[in-house]
């Protein structure tokens, strides 16, 4: 207790300063008041506002940083008003989307993207709650039909068959490696196609694969990079957003090339990726807003492969070569053989089987 | 405590949180203009957002359950000497039994089902927290360190049955079909999603309150955690106690997991409570009420509140995600550090700290 007083003036002279800045706070709302006091900021019924609500970051080169890329390009080109929500999955539950949407909607947005498969239940429900209100959302063809909502799908089964005959031919070990998060249909599309281009292109050829169980961990996909590396792998195929960071790092630690999923990831470390598994989600959802902005939106599956054409201009998924600081790398063999897959994907007389579930090992 | 002494006492409560959430605001306020944004208009659509229609209300309401659970079960611990920070792990557990039995048992009547599941999730949860009360009482292994690893394992086991064995029929998400109706804890009002699992909650919390103030079981707890020596020098068997207190508490966080799965959600989905999710935020819920069973209610409500509104905020107000996550921070600290202050500045009736007079 001996130094009960000088405890108190301590303890005093921080309730003091806290209250001084508490004071200075408050003193600048009322400096910074334009006037009337606070009321909703909507007033204009005109402007077409688009939201879009996404489970991940948005600087996650990929699920989530693409649709808000495409997002603010259509805001730009359009006159949109948009809105958007980032990290539902990584701060909240599933169980957010409901409320999130129906905020949306209270807001009054006119159409409302929710950019995740886990939100099928809510979107659906609330679309049916509010008809008047468009809704999109990562989802299969076969998922209820409702006038106001639109499934959209990003198959990326064709570009990720030539990103396995790329591998193949690419990798000196023999060994190539394709993992995931979670195996679901448009995963499982993508990793099974990886494994049949690398087949198709080596029949000898060793393919790794791996389901991690979640999406937003970069430390997870690091360690498994790694010990497919240690397992023989020297090109590895990651779909994901955190996990292919940390895979990507992984890559670079090891010296092995690293094939980019979900969107362009090439740029992430230049010398580690050199090609891209790209399911065009910018495009998707700059083509879906714009859509919106013209009213011409309809309550049908939208389905993007590499052969959607918008415009006059292929929207959706794509192979993204090697760029070309990195073109002397790669054998001209190979060279040959990519262009040549994907001839024979967009002529037709290559059909890649699309499988939507994981064989049982 | 004599009446007046009591009501003294609830008026000084008020006087420290009103005081604290005043600072609170303020401090937020000058972050929100920092980035050129309207304090005023800020606040004013986090409270549209929480209060401004039924439907928000509700959201609201459904946002607090969960952590009003896992809030009263780290109250339970930590008033008992037991740094249980496994809720987390606790809650999935919890959610994952819920899930497994409704959708594997033959379908029961409700009055049967409900009970049922109550039972299982509890007692998933409760061994999950009874490990490392295990392994603390019998090896002297931390159990901060133990819970927290433990959050993890089941977090993946949920990875693995959404995906696999109890994956959705149409195979597409990493979800479980809905559980039977009868296996839901039923809406008060239709089209609106607040559930039993709200009145669930306040009556545990109540329960907690009157075993720990009003049995001599309870208070061997609260002596257990407020003088551990003590205590077993007056013949408490400490290790028993804290064994009990780690189990009721992870049996309390694996309701949370409940109500998510049979009540707002009514499916187990991937990252249903997620890692770092309402497990760690009840750490806080019981922190600011000075791990007070019935004070859980009010600020298990009061974060549903906040989060349920900055969000709404920063969809309305044009503000960044961050700034929510940082008035979030300034308010658990302010609320926090004035109780601290309060009680070193001599104010002992304005902290709500009744520990001295029970």
């Amino acid at each position: 207790m001996l130094s009960r007083r000088a405890i108190t003036r301590m303890q005093s002279i921080a309730v003091l300063v806290i209250l001084i800045i508490a004071a200075l706070g408050i003193g600048g709302w009322y400096m910074m008041q334009p006037g009337p006091g606070p009321g909703p900021t909507t007033t204009a019924v005109a402007a077409k506002k688009v939201a879009l609500i996404m489970p991940g970051s948005i600087t996650d080169h990929g699920w989530d940083q693409e649709p808000y890329e495409g997002l603010m390009k259509a805001k730009a080109d359009f006159g949109l008003e948009v809105g958007y929500t980032e990290e539902v999955m990584v701060t909240g539950t599933p169980a957010d989307y409901d409320r999130i949407l129906r905020d949306y909607v209270s807001k009054g947005f006119g159409f409302v993207i929710c950019h995740d498969f886990l939100c099928k239940d809510s979107v659906v429900a609330v679309a049916k709650d509010n008809p008047k209100v468009w809704f999109a959302y990562d989802g299969a063809r076969f998922d209820p039909a409702i006038p106001n909502l639109l499934p959209y799908i990003p198959w990326g089964h064709e570009p990720a068959y030539i990103a396995g005959v790329f591998a193949a031919l690419m990798s000196k070990t023999g060994t190539v490696g394709a993992y995931d998060g979670i195996p679901i249909h448009i995963e499982v599309a993508c990793v099974e196609a990886f494994e049949m281009g690398a087949k198709a292109a080596n029949p000898n050829i060793k393919v790794l694969k791996n389901y991690i169980g979640v999406w937003h961990d970069p430390k997870k996909g690091h360690d498994l990079v790694v010990s497919m590396a240690d397992a023989g792998a020297d090109i590895v195929y990651g779909v994901g957003d955190g996990i292919n960071v940390g895979g990507i790092q992984g890559a670079k630690e090891k010296g092995i090339w690293f094939v980019g999923g979900t969107g362009d990831q090439r740029s992430m470390e230049p010398d580690t990726v050199i090609v891209s598994v790209s399911w065009g989600l910018g495009p998707i959802i700059y083509t879906l807003a714009k859509l919106y902005s013209e009213d011409k939106l309809s309550g049908t599956a939208y389905e993007f492969t590499m052969h959607t054409y918008i415009d006059g201009k292929q929207t959706g998924p794509d192979f993204l070569p090697w760029t070309d600081a990195n073109a002397s790398k790669v054998p001209q063999n190979v060279q040959d053989a990519v262009a040549k897959a994907r001839a024979d994907i967009m002529s037709g007389t290559l059909v890649v089987p699309l499988i939507t579930q994981a064989p049982a090992t | 405590m004599a009446l007046g002494e009591r009501v003294r006492h609830y008026v000084g409560v008020t006087f420290s949180v009103a005081l604290s959430l005043l600072v609170g605001f303020g401090l937020s306020s000058i972050f929100i203009l920092a980035i050129g944004s309207n304090p005023l208009t800020a606040y004013y659509t986090l409270l549209q957002g929480a209060f401004g229609s039924a439907q928000s209300i509700s959201e609201t309401l459904i946002k607090s359950i969960p952590l009003i659970f896992t809030g009263l079960a780290a109250a339970v611990a930590f008033k008992s000497n037991v740094n249980n920070i496994g809720e987390e792990g606790q809650l999935y557990m919890g959610a994952i039994a819920t899930a497994v039995v409704a959708l594997s048992v033959p379908v029961l009547p409700a009055f049967l089902f409900l009970p049922l599941l109550l039972c299982v999730s509890f007692l998933a949860g409760a061994f999950w927290a009874g490990i490392p009360a295990f392994l603390k009482i019998r090896f002297g292994a931390d159990e901060m360190l133990t819970t927290l690893l433990m959050n993890w394992i089941p977090f993946y086991i949920v990875s693995y049955i959404v995906s696999g064995p109890f994956q959705e029929k149409d195979k597409i998400r990493p979800q479980t079909d809905f559980l039977p109706d009868v296996a839901r804890l039923p809406a008060f009002v239709a089209g609106y999603r607040v559930h039993l699992g709200l009145v669930l909650a306040i009556v545990a919390c109540v329960l907690v309150y009157v075993f720990l103030w009003k049995t001599s079981l309870g208070f061997e707890f609260r002596a257990t955690g407020a003088n551990l020596p003590a205590a077993r020098g007056m013949g408490i068997k400490v290790n028993r106690r804290m064994m009990q207190a780690m189990i009721l508490s992870g049996g309390i966080a694996a309701l949370a997991g409940l109500s998510e799965v049979a009540g707002t959600v009514g499916a187990l989905k991937l990252g249903s409570s997620n890692i770092l999710g309402y497990g760690y935020a009840g750490i806080l819920v019981a922190l600011v009420t000075n791990l007070h069973p019935l004070g859980v209610i009010l600020s298990g409500l009061f974060f549903g509140i906040l989060i349920v509104g900055s969000e709404s905020m920063q969809r309305g107000a044009d503000v960044p995600i961050a700034m929510v996550y940082i008035i979030e921070a300034i308010m658990v600290m302010t609320i926090i550090t004035s109780q601290l202050l309060m009680r070193k500045l001599g104010f002992k009736w304005l902290t709500g700290d009744n520990s001295q007079s029970s």
